[in-house]
């Protein structure tokens, strides 16, 4: 059953490649990686990925909040605070909700925090004055941030299902829009790189002691990295501004399989393809590209092409950005789909970088040159943890 | 809005195996009841289940009783399982282990560190292939997100049944210390958890009219109860038990009386969200109208004026 589209008005991002959204895309169509050796103090040597130059504190009033993930949250609300003070004068402030999704959400304080506790022999409560788990560590005082920053008094919710989080709250937001209690939603994802998850990839040992090649021959594993987005749906277009584009749908499934590892068919990653395209009313062909999760380890890019391969077939272009943004978790399903958005309105897919050579395995569309065509819908994957997946149908128009 | 109906309830802490044992505590006290320390998770296989945390545990647990006592196949449901705190204790020992020599973690640990776990895990034993998500939340309002999250997937028709379970353990060390003030850190509480099977398009159960309100703070709290205190509940699992004890048999005594409707939601402690003009702090509230076995009290026409459902 095809659901109602809900526009887009307005996007913002951070990561690798840059520090605003002009410069993410700027860097994009460039070609450039940004990936750095990890700065974090670890054992053993990767190529992360971390928003560039310093970040600012937020503002005093929040002082409580301040932490690394709750800067790079407030670096892209910067970005599109006026957009969305325009949906709070034109809804109500108490009909714009928060969905936001995050991986870790603050745990670099606690991380931070804990070793201090632990080589400094001092008790915790010591570091009340620098520290605080409530506002800077728990996952829901990021949206109470976002929130309180933003002047937004709807409701507020926080995603967390790994890699898949903040492709979910798209799904989250147009429940509330469809039901009817909010009228706006600024949905969106933030992760900041922490030894939890650079060090728990590397034990898993899928962690790229170099650039990773999503779907390539003898690929490394994958990269992680940090990053924000914001999306700005309402439930109609604004009458005096642009709409970027169009949430057309939605799909999400579990794979019943692993905690860390996909069910190797694609099953479940292929189920929630074809429930977005039945959501959005279109069929495989009308779709120009697909956003790949692709994260460049050996089991997500083998499943994913055969689930690609099976709703697809091999013609339509597939591309994996995170070989420019590295994988930045709990962000990655906003930031790819603000990435899509820029496909959408340019006619322009990135190249893979890091092809050839491809896996022999894998028999997908995967350009290593830009393609400039006509790009009218952008399927958009993330696949998490637990077989959570969650794929999202983006549109030029609705 | 359309109704929901609640067709299967669970509960676990270690003084309460099933829903009734913790009633039956509300109408018979003893002194220290103790049912066990692990929840038995009967549907998890033991190599499933291999380092597992306490809160997964326990959100799979009161999750299998409640679609058990629905008579719904448990890989049939969508899911939505909420906690404040999540995985906090696997996040600490992770910690601990990188000050050990190599600073490495254990990959079993690692992978069952995610907020979602919960949910990967009940997907796994019960060959559930539905929607499925892991929400957190103040203890405030974590409760009533997780319903107005089952409630609209239900009201979009994108489920047909939904099992929402919630649950907490109390904070380790050092963050207990960290947050003395906070009922967070409550050192009387257990561990405990919640789970509702519910479903829209049927006549069975008892039926909710779910309104969502946004109150000023003060006046979004639940009436201090006792039985939340004598349970050894607190934080974002304590609403949901007003919620059970609705739902309890007219026969039973530990039924509560319900003034007019049910506020799911729970006071923020005094070091809560640090928000920078609290006098102007808003919380998002669940009323639920309870209709039907229980009793009928208030209508879609006599909404709040409020009311934005």
């Amino acid at each position: 059953m095809m659901r109602t589209p809900y526009p887009i008005t307005a996007h913002s991002a951070a990561c690798g490649l840059g520090r605003s959204t002009q410069e993410v895309f700027d860097h994009l169509r460039a070609g450039q990686r940004g990936l750095t050796p990890c700065p974090l103090d670890i054992p053993f040597s990767a190529m992360t990925g971390s928003v560039p130059g310093d970040l600012a504190r937020v503002p005093d009033a929040w002082s409580a909040y301040d932490a690394r993930v709750t800067r790079l949250a407030h670096l892209v609300h910067e970005e599109i605070k006026e957009a969305v003070q325009a949906a709070c004068d034109r809804w109500g402030s108490s009909r714009v909700g928060v969905a936001l999704g995050t991986s870790t959400g603050g745990i670099g304080e606690t991380e931070q925090a804990y070793a201090r506790w632990k080589t400094q022999d001092t008790k915790p409560p010591a570091h009340q004055t620098v520290y605080r788990y409530e506002t800077q560590h728990t996952f829901h005082s990021l949206a109470d941030f976002v929130a309180g920053v933003s002047g937004i008094d709807g409701p507020r919710c926080v995603v967390s299902t790994a890699c898949s989080s903040s492709a979910k709250v798209f799904a989250v937001a147009r429940r509330w829009m469809d039901a009817e209690v909010a009228d706006a939603v600024l949905v969106g994802g933030v992760d900041a790189l922490c030894h939890t998850t650079v060090r728990g990839f590397k034990t898993l040992g899928v962690m790229a002691d170099r650039y990773s090649r999503p779907f390539g021959e003898d690929r490394p594993g994958m990269n992680v990295g940090e990053g924000a987005a914001l999306v700005l749906l309402e439930r109609l277009p604004a009458t005096d501004g642009d709409t970027l584009a169009w949430l057309l749908g939605v799909g999400e499934t579990s794979d019943a399989y692993r905690m860390s590892s996909p069910e190797p068919s694609g099953r479940g990653a292929a189920a929630a393809m074809r429930a977005a395209l039945d959501d959005a009313g279109l069929s495989a062909p009308q779709v120009d590209c697909v956003q790949a999760h692709g994260t460049g380890t050996r089991h997500n890019d083998s499943a994913e092409s055969m689930a690609i391969e099976h709703v697809f077939g091999t013609d339509t272009p597939v591309v994996s950005t995170k070989s420019y943004t590295a994988h930045t978790l709990g962000a990655c399903g906003a930031l790819e789909a603000v990435l899509s958005i820029h496909s959408l309105r340019e006619g322009w897919i990135p190249p893979n970088l890091g092809l050839p050579p491809v896996d022999p395995e894998i028999h997908l569309a995967l350009p290593t040159q830009p393609l400039r065509q006509r790009c009218r819908y952008v399927m958009s994957n993330a696949f998490a943890f637990g077989g959570n997946n969650c794929c999202l149908l983006l549109g030029a128009d609705s | 809005m359309r109704p929901i109906r609640v067709l299967g309830q669970g509960l676990w802490s270690p003084p309460y195996a099933t829903v009734e044992a913790w009633r039956d505590h509300l109408e018979h006290p003893v002194d220290s009841p103790h049912h066990g320390s692990r929840p038995p998770c009967a549907m998890v296989s033991s190599r499933l289940g291999r380092a597992t945390s306490m809160v997964t545990r326990i959100l799979v647990e009161v999750a299998s009783q409640a679609t058990e006592r629905a008579g719904i196949r448990a890989d049939e449901v969508c899911t939505v399982f909420g906690s404040t705190h999540g995985e906090i204790h696997t996040a600490l020992a992770q910690m601990e282990m990188m000050h050990d020599a190599n600073g490495m973690l254990s990959p079993a640990r690692f992978k069952n560190s995610v907020h979602n776990t919960a949910n990967g895990i009940f997907s796994i034993a019960a060959g559930n292939r539905a929607r499925s998500t892991a929400l957190a939340g103040s203890s405030g309002e974590l409760f009533a997100m997780c319903l107005m999250e089952a409630w609209t997937l239900l009201h979009t028709r994108e489920a047909t049944a939904v099992v929402l379970a919630i649950a907490e353990e109390t904070l380790p060390l050092p963050l207990s210390e960290l947050t003395a003030e906070s009922e967070l850190a409550d050192s009387a509480a257990d561990a405990f958890g919640v789970g509702l099977l519910l479903a829209a398009d049927t006549d069975a159960g008892l039926s909710a009219h779910p309104r969502l309100r946004n109150l000023r703070r003060e006046h979004a709290h639940l009436p201090k109860s006792s039985f939340a205190t004598e349970s050894r509940c607190s934080g974002s699992v304590a609403p949901a038990l007003h919620l059970l004890r609705a739902l309890a048999p007219e026969s039973s005594s530990a039924r509560e009386s319900i003034p007019n409707s049910l506020v799911v939601s729970q006071p923020v402690g005094s070091s809560g969200p640090a928000r920078a003009d609290e006098s102007q702090a808003r919380q998002w509230v669940v009323d639920l109208d309870l209709v039907g076995s229980v009793r009928a009290v208030g209508s879609r026409s006599e909404r709040n004026p409020d009311h934005r459902g």
